[in-house]
């Protein structure tokens, strides 16, 4: 009744609904405990340690796309839509060592990644 | 943490919410700001108590009032930012010497929307985005630059470096094998120890 199943994640986790105990599947388990895993220090340095100096960036910017590469001060260009933008990234990317091409949306979040 | 450099963020934790979040926490980290936002410890744990604790020891506060609506017909506006708001407020006005130099923005979405809810509000200085997280920057950096002494980047400088940041933890997190739906709906908690970690290294 009050057990609480083993997750694949290796620990226990009870939850309350509706003022008695329940118990979450192992699947569910796993997913919830996935999603709050713990982003520890070494994840956070191994994050901010990548060189990000090949990337090159598509961003929608006061109705225009700047492609810019990654920590770089100016753009390369500023185009008035996301095609020609795209294409000039792609051109830059074939002719240089750049790795990926980042796509962002207006909420400055990435919608895709070019590899 | 010191007074002079504690912002409290009081705004949604909601997922469509996330992108303005991440944005200002962002900016005020990237400034050598310190943001303190109300977590969740243990269901035990009294919420309230820390927002004061929270609103008590910082200088600045950031309010976002934007999501007080009630998203559907049916449903009743949402008070807890309006509730912090005035919290703070009140801490500024019976607060000790220190905490009296308090200063806080309050954004909203759209201009006077809140005197339809909140109208003794009205006469404070409050700054809209438009929903939209380069916009939330811009309002901060203002504020920041009237309120404080700093020298404050311009826009293009913040958000360059916010948009680099979120690259690198969208290809970062997904090479350490998080999935699309866990990088997009990171917690600000871990948000914060990996922007501090990404801002020890620029």
């Amino acid at each position: 009744m009050n057990s609480v199943k083993k997750g694949t994640i290796g620990f226990n986790r009870r939850v309350v609904s509706k003022g008695k105990r329940s118990t979450l599947s192992a699947k569910q388990q796993n997913i919830s405990e996935s999603t709050h895993s713990l982003i520890t220090n070494a994840v956070a340095k191994r994050v901010a340690r990548l060189n990000s100096s090949e990337w090159i960036q598509v961003v929608p910017r006061n109705k225009s796309w700047v492609v810019r590469k990654n920590g770089a001060q100016r753009a390369i260009g500023i185009f008035p839509d996301k095609s020609t933008a795209l294409s000039t990234a792609k051109r830059l990317k074939s002719k240089s060592a750049l790795a990926r091409i980042i796509i962002y949306d207006v909420n400055g979040q990435v919608s895709q990644i070019l590899s | 943490m010191p007074f002079e450099t504690n912002i409290f963020i009081n705004c949604p934790f909601d997922d469509d919410y996330k992108p303005i979040q991440k944005a200002l926490i962002f900016t005020v980290m990237y400034l050598g700001f310190e943001p303190l936002l109300s977590t969740t410890i243990s269901s035990g744990h009294i919420r309230i108590q820390q927002i004061i604790k929270h609103i008590k020891a910082s200088k600045f506060s950031i309010h976002d009032i934007s999501r007080c609506a009630a998203k559907k017909k049916g449903e009743l506006g949402r008070f807890n930012m309006p509730y912090e708001l005035g919290i703070d407020i009140g801490c500024m006005q019976f607060g000790t010497r220190l905490q009296k130099m308090k200063l806080c923005l309050v954004l909203e979405e759209k201009e006077h929307r809140y005197d339809q809810f909140i109208s003794d509000i009205s006469g404070q200085d409050i700054k809209t985005h438009q929903n939209n997280p380069e916009k939330a920057i811009e309002r901060v950096l203002e504020w920041l630059d009237a309120a404080t002494d700093d020298n404050i980047p311009s826009l293009g400088n913040v958000w360059n470096a916010y948009i680099d940041f979120i690259g690198k933890l969208e290809i970062g997190l997904k090479a350490e094998d998080y999935s699309d739906g866990e990088i997009k709906n990171l917690q600000h908690p871990k948000f914060i120890k990996l922007a501090k970690a990404h801002l020890a290294t620029i």
